[in-house]
């Protein structure tokens, strides 16, 4: 293989992951609200007892479910948000957001405060989570525009 | 006793992913978890019988993991990049960019 045969191959991984960004890497603002909704489900699901925990935590997780049926479905992919690459620090961040925003719930629970405070909290990583779907997309997709199998 | 010399640049080289469309193919799922047969023939612009036997051939090798799935009572294929799959592809474009770079050099 000659150096024009190998620079025609990189170019040609570069080309189809910028097709590939261009043509499917995007996702309609309802499909990061629902991810929202999921997350502060899952939120919120802290700040209860048991019972209402436990079917917080299985509408969120029949959710989370859904959405990754409807992605293929509608799609004819799945991209894991876990998946290694420029995003992975991004998802690590969303996630440890996540977290602390469950255990201000639990501290909740603990502290006996009212739903309101509870609802404002699971409201708050909906926003955050919904801002961050956006942003991963974006990032995924520059990503994919950025190329640099070539360079 | 020494193995014998490869030219430089090309250790590495995957005549598996060799064929264009088929290192196109493992450069789409690498960036998905799986992807289905009729996205990948779209991306690719390619018919489906081309889009077949790519995907048999890497298949073989066990860079591709190609499922059946019924959906909305179609019967679909979905193919994903084995961890095999992605270290080859790696190996592969780091051998070409080897290729790229050593010219350069070679011609001063």
């Amino acid at each position: 293989m000659n150096q024009d045969e190998a620079r025609s191959a990189l170019d040609g991984v570069d080309d189809i992951q910028r097709e590939f960004a261009l043509a499917c890497a995007k996702y309609p603002f309802w499909r990061h609200a629902a991810f929202g909704l999921v997350m502060g489900l899952l939120v919120l699901a802290q700040g209860f007892d048991l019972l209402p925990k436990m079917a917080l935590v299985v509408v969120a997780m029949a959710g989370c479910a859904w959405l990754v049926t409807d992605d293929r479905r509608r799609y004819g992919m799945f991209v894991n948000g876990y998946r290694k690459g420029r995003t992975l620090p991004w998802t690590l961040a969303l996630v440890a957001v996540m977290l602390a925003a469950g255990g201000v719930e639990v501290y909740a629970y603990f502290a006996g405060w009212s739903l309101a405070p509870k609802l404002g909290i699971a409201a708050a990583a909906f926003a955050v989570a919904l801002m961050g779907s956006v942003l991963w997309t974006r990032i995924y997709r520059r990503e994919l525009l950025a190329g640099g199998a070539a360079k | 006793m020494s193995a014998p010399e490869q030219p430089s640049g090309r250790e590495g080289i995957d005549m598996v992913l060799h064929a264009p469309a088929r290192m196109q193919i493992a450069a789409l799922l690498g960036k998905v978890s799986d992807m289905e047969f009729a996205r990948i023939r779209d991306l690719l612009k390619v018919s489906d019988s081309v889009l077949s036997k790519h995907l048999s051939a890497l298949s073989e090798a066990g860079y591709v993991d190609l499922r059946k799935a019924t959906a909305g009572g179609r019967q679909r294929t979905w193919a994903s990049l084995t961890r095999d799959g992605r270290r080859a592809f790696a190996t592969h474009v780091a051998a070409l960019r080897a290729i790229v770079d050593q010219v350069p050099q070679a011609a001063e």
